[in-house]
């Protein structure tokens, strides 16, 4: 292949422009280099926002970085600007070709599972079927007619176009064929950021395509309407946002492993009003690892029983678990031969050229290449690369990287198990025209194409996804990249196609539904957390607030350093430092303390990040408007902290922190209005209020206990100073001086604080709140299970006990002879009344969220010692 | 001959278990040489759903779900098994170790066995181990009955020193260990060598000293190699831990790759925390059984009457 150059997908062999691509040309050079640059961050930014990518990102800002760098620096997905042109005869040879692999890899699955004539009859070698990591040892259940299903309901192809002009396989991708939902979010960004591209082209519509697929995942096999779910391994996983995209296109619900239980044979879905059933599940992780029960390994992640519930038809899994047998590479080598046995046919789209290692004559071949002084053929090694027959996640090694060691080592392995791998001819893949930083450069390109298989047959994307490579890159079987820069894929329509009028079935009628009843019980857990979170930000913004009232002179007199060591110690309890700064080191010493709270490792920053965090999981279910605001404006408070200096002068450092706490409960209040405002009630509010009540009924008991907590506390001037401090921390000194003045008494602040259901501030509307929220899920959900139900009555009771509890306390104050002695009492009872609080907590967590747990392997290999001995002498 | 064999698998859980799912391994299986009479499994608490079938190879299995709160879990397998696997061939009729490979390889189904599962990695020092007794053009049956003779003397039985996790290199280093391991490490050296080779699962029928009673619930599951002899022989078992060719004193379950394939109780739960396990085995000739109302008092099938 030396000397040999890449075909290049818009100039012909003459330097000349191909006719379907001028007309894009000249719409491209009106447009101008910058321009293209712009549209193209342009449609970045619009892809994170659709799938919360860059909210993921921490502290750094993400954002900013994207904004202020120009062409570089790109964060997650991008989409190059040119798409890649496909002309209408050149489609629908390779939509020829594609359905023909698509049916002979869905008849070798049929026979692999069933008959394995092909095993029989020497056209598979028995390491690709046995060793074949994809080859799933799954159990059959007496007398049950396995339902009439196909193994590949979603397919995918990675084409490279090599220099004779032949498009080639590069891979065949079943289990989780990733990129379709890429492809329509790149078609939709495209045709919203550059619709001058679009003026005047005759393309095909991806839309039909989509419907089809969305029509038989949406109905169940009695033709009713299905309930779909998408299955994720969660924001972790790089292909997070395709996961997004395919779910909310297709209409399915996007769950994790964690969220789904089977019972009695079927798959349910963990919501907070019980389970509801799920009829189909589009698989996008490892199949290897679904069902811990009947799969090897020996973890415990998955659905257990989950294959159970495929066999006896109650759920349908997209694709068949079992169809990653035909990924391995060292599969498609023997293609041909099998496409010829089963269909008497030809491959029309052959692989790039591999040698399996199983084969004698292929090591010898791989031996010269290695250590061979002259080179066999035209082959050098500098074009090969080894990767797994077997379907092992193991990179492709390219030889030409390896020294002399690294080879022997290589030799070696292959040697013991030659079986194992396949040498692979890198492709001499062709080139598009790519928006380069400065100017337009041809990179070579993959394209992936997909195809699904409905009861009408098979039908192709009339586009696709194109993956662009950066010179030098290798181009393996491998996955997409995660940063990897991709391309619209446009299909010309021929002058002479008529638009098909596409006859769909109309789809069923949706049953009304007023609330959304399905909130997965992990989604509210996030919700609930997200609520516990931005009080805590709350309250402890408020209370380095009144610190910071309190060290406005430099000389704090004897009563004022009193409260400061009240404070500093409340700012323990509540989490806002580990060792309270002690008042004795002096003024400066205890202003470098609070600075450091406003710190990058401080207590703020570590709250905001965690509620940052929390936004990818909840993507979904959150406004664009909510979704950006935490993310953004958090991000934003986050860049200041880290940016601030690390020290100056006492007074800057407190002028700092004051515009932080005003930032912060600003967020906070926002976020609150926000959530009141915009969302509904079921789809995540209520766990959000219901976190947040708990954590301020929380911060409110801790204050009272802590501040009444300090020497001669039942002496009247101390007492004072401490119901004042009490009143000032709660946020309540207006609501109090306008009920009573400036009189400050025992009763009437523990009234205001603990026992007036009306001051949002005070514990008792908290109490209040958890009960009725808790009493309304419970009476609202007619679908929840009756011992749930029950359950949520019981908690409500808790916080309403509770609350009697407080107000019992309140009461035998005021009826005492001393107000200030009996007040200066409570705070080991303040006490327990949190800790009850906190296990309310806990139980809401049990009733709703338990479901989380994770279950346990046993029987092979966790336990210890083998019950198994066996000899006889 | 006839054997009744009764295997009971007892859990008690410090923490009641909300959820459990198991795939059970415990119904002996048909095969050449072994007919299983009848069986019977039952189970306590019932469970929501139960489901029987076959694995990957053919062995017999149950399905159980339990979806209620449950602080103990027992398993009781019955089954009459009539066993009575023919004498292998003489070994130095059999064709040479290298026209087997050869030959397995060809298999659809054999084949498979010359592949390791989960839990046995290939080894080159047990490879070396193991090739010893097959020197070139060796008949086959041979070089197996060496090498089973050769581990069952140079391994000394000891339980409790390894674990499902201690690999045929660390077995050949300790030079002790369990069926369990005798067995993992034939299998890694055969498959080595392109010999087809499996893990088979079962029991074998103990005696109690002499003048001593049968204790009850003292036998144990067993584990041993099924090696392959070409087309015609078929399969054979050798049971390193006891230096013997598989004749009428096994009863077999089932077999697989390795363990993981066919773990007895193979579970999954939700809950639970300090588990004790007990198991207990009794395989006794059907006559005897019958005859030794301690037995007959543990479990009997059901007559047509009763049940």
């Amino acid at each position: 292949m030396n000397g040999v150059i890449p075909i290049d997908e818009m100039v012909n062999g003459q330097g000349g422009v191909r006719p379907q691509w001028r007309r894009l040309l000249s719409a491209i050079s009106d447009l101008g280099h910058p321009e293209l640059l712009a549209r193209q961050q342009q449609m970045a930014l619009a892809l994170a926002d659709q799938t919360g990518a860059l909210s993921s990102s921490s502290s750094s800002g993400a954002r900013e970085a994207l904004e202020s760098h120009g062409g570089s620096g790109f964060i997650g997905a991008q989409c190059d600007p040119i798409p890649l042109l496909l002309k209408a005869d050149e489609f629908s040879r390779l939509e020829a070709g594609i359905i023909q692999r698509a049916r002979l890899q869905e008849a070798l699955l049929r026979d692999i599972y069933g008959e394995r004539s092909v095993l029989a009859d020497h056209l598979l070698p028995p390491a690709l079927v046995w060793a074949n990591k994809g080859f799933l040892r799954c159990g059959e259940v007496d007398a049950l007619r396995p339902a009439e299903h196909y193994f590949i309901s979603s397919y995918a192809v990675d084409l490279v176009r090599e220099p004779d002009g032949q498009w080639r396989v590069l891979a065949d991708r079943v289990r989780q064929a990733n990129g379709l939902g890429l492809a329509l979010e790149n078609r939709r960004q495209m045709t919203r950021a550059i619709p001058e591209l679009f003026a005047g082209e005759a393309l095909q519509r991806l839309r039909s395509f989509l419907e089809r697929w969305q029509d038989s995942v949406q109905k169940t096999g009695m033709g009713e309407t299905a309930n779909p779910a998408l299955l994720t391994p969660g924001p972790s996983s790089p292909f997070w946002s395709e996961h997004v995209i395919l779910a909310r296109e297709l209409g399915c619900t996007l769950v994790e492993a964690g969220d789904l239980t089977v019972r009695e044979g079927a798959l349910w879905l963990k919501t907070v009003r019980g389970l509801r059933k799920i009829d189909a599940l589009l698989l996008r992780q490892n199949a290897d690892s679904i069902d811990p029960l009947e799969l090897e390994g020996t973890g415990s992640a998955g659905v257990s029983g989950l294959l159970d519930a495929a066999r006896n038809g109650s759920v349908r899994l997209i694709n068949d678990p079992r169809a990653g047998f035909v990924e391995a590479l060292g599969v498609q080598s023997f293609l041909p031969g099998i496409a010829s046995r089963l269909f008497g046919e030809t491959l029309s789209l052959e692989n790039v050229e591999s040698l399996w290692l199983g084969q004698p004559d292929n090591r010898v071949f791989l031996e010269q290449l290695l250590f061979g002084r002259s080179q066999p053929h035209q082959d050098t090694i500098d074009y090969w690369a080894i990767a797994s027959a077997i379907g092992e996640d193991l990179p492709a090694q390219r030889l030409a990287t390896l020294d002399e060691k690294q080879r022997m080592l290589l030799w070696e392995k292959v040697r013991t198990e030659p079986w194992r791998y396949i040498a692979c001819r890198e492709p001499l893949a062709s080139l598009s025209p790519c928006v380069g930083e400065r100017e337009i450069v041809p990179r070579s390109i993959v394209l992936r194409m997909f195809a699904i298989q409905d009861e009408n047959g098979w039908s192709v994307l009339p586009g696709g996804m194109c993956r662009v490579f950066e010179s030098g890159e290798a181009i393996t079987a491998g996955p997409i990249g995660e940063n990897q820069p991709t391309k619209d894929v446009w299909v010309m329509v021929d002058e002479n196609f008529s638009l098909q009028e596409t006859s769909f079935s109309t789809p069923y009628p949706l049953a009304i539904r007023r609330s959304q009843g399905d909130l997965p019980s992990r989604a509210a857990d996030d919700f609930f957390w997200l609520g516990r979170y931005l009080e805590q930000i709350e309250s402890g913004a408020r209370l380095l607030r009144v610190v910071m009232t309190h060290m406005s002179g430099t000389e704090p007199s004897p009563r004022e350093l009193a409260d400061i060591a009240v404070l500093m110690r409340q700012m323990r309890t509540m989490g806002l430092v580990q060792e309270a700064p002690v008042p004795a080191y002096g003024y400066a010493g205890m202003v470098r303390g609070l600075f450091a709270i406003g710190g990058s490792d401080g207590f703020f920053a570590r709250v905001l990040r965690k509620i940052i965090r929390l936004v990818p999981e909840l993507v979904d279910r959150l406004t664009q408007d909510v979704r950006d605001f935490i993310s953004h404006r958090g991000s934003a408070i986050l860049k200041m902290i880290d940016q601030r200096p690390r020290r100056t002068d006492p007074a800057r450092m407190l002028d700092q922190l004051s515009g932080l706490t005003n930032d912060l409960l600003l967020y906070s209040a926002t976020l609150s209005g926000f959530a009141a405002e915009s969302m509904v009630l079921s789809g995540g509010r209520q766990f959000l209020d219901l976190g947040r009540r708990i954590e301020r009924a929380s911060s409110v008991l801790l204050i009272c206990s802590g501040v009444l907590e300090q020497p001669d506390v039942y002496q009247r001037g101390r007492m004072e100073a401490a119901l004042r401090l009490m009143l000032q921390l709660c946020d309540s000194v207006i609501t109090y001086r306008s009920r009573y003045f400036g009189v400050v008494q025992p009763a009437p602040v523990l009234d205001l604080l603990l026992l007036d259901e009306d001051n949002p501030r005070g514990a008792a509307y908290q109490l209040a709140a958890l009960r009725d929220s808790l009493t309304g899920l419970a009476s609202d959900s007619p679908s929840m299970p009756e011992g749930q139900r029950s359950a949520s009555y019981e908690l409500a009771d808790t916080a309403e006990n509770i609350r009697i509890t407080l107000a019992e306390m309140v009461e035998s104050v005021v009826s005492a002879s001393s107000q200030d002695t009996a007040t200066a009492a409570l705070p080991s009872a303040l006490k327990d009344i949190q800790a009850a609080v906190l296990q309310l907590s806990e139980q809401i967590g049990r009733s709703y969220f338990s479901v989380l747990n994770s279950p346990r392997l046993v029987g092979i290999g966790n336990e210890t010692a083998i019950d198994m001995d066996g000899a006889v002498t | 001959m006839i054997y009744r064999v009764r295997h009971t698998t007892s859990y008690t859980y410090g923490h009641p278990v909300d959820l459990a799912a198991h795939i059970l391994h415990l119904t002996p299986r048909d095969c050449p040489g072994q007919v299983v009479l009848r069986t019977q499994l039952e189970c306590n608490p019932a469970p929501v759903r139960r489901e029987s079938g076959v694995d990957h190879f053919g062995n017999r299995i149950v399905w159980l779900f339990h979806e209620a709160p449950h602080s103990h879990f027992d398993i009781v397998a019955l089954s009459d098994v009539d066993v009575h696997f023919p004498e292998p061939p003489p070994a130095d009729s059999t064709l040479a170790w290298e026209d087997i490979a050869f030959l397995a390889a060809q298999d659809a189904d054999v084949s498979q066995y010359l592949f390791g599962g989960p839990m046995g990695a290939p080894s080159r020092m047990v490879g070396e181990y193991v090739s010893r007794d097959f020197p070139p053009g060796r008949p086959v049956l041979e070089g197996l009955l060496a090498l089973n003779e050769r581990v069952y003397k140079e391994f000394r039985f000891r339980s409790g020193v390894t674990n499902l996790r201690t690999t045929p290199e660390e077995v050949l280093q300790r030079r002790e260990g369990v069926c369990q391991d005798f067995t993992h490490l034939m299998l890694s050296g055969l498959r080595w060598l392109g010999l087809p080779a499996r893990y088979m699962s079962g029991y074998i029928r103990t005696r109690p000293a002499a003048g001593q009673k049968r204790r009850l619930g003292a036998d144990v599951s067993h584990a041993w190699v099924g090696v392959w002899l070409g087309p015609e022989t078929g399969w054979i078992g050798l049971d390193p831990t006891n230096g013997i060719v598989v004749r009428d004193e096994h009863v077999i379950l089932g077999w697989g790759r390795d363990y993981a394939d066919i773990s007895p109780v193979r579970g999954l739960i939700l809950g639970g925390g300090g588990d004790v396990l007990r198991v207990g085995v009794d395989l006794v000739p059907l006559e005897e059984w019958e005859r030794d109302p301690a037995l007959l008092n543990l479990g009997a099938f059901p007559t047509r009457e009763t049940a």
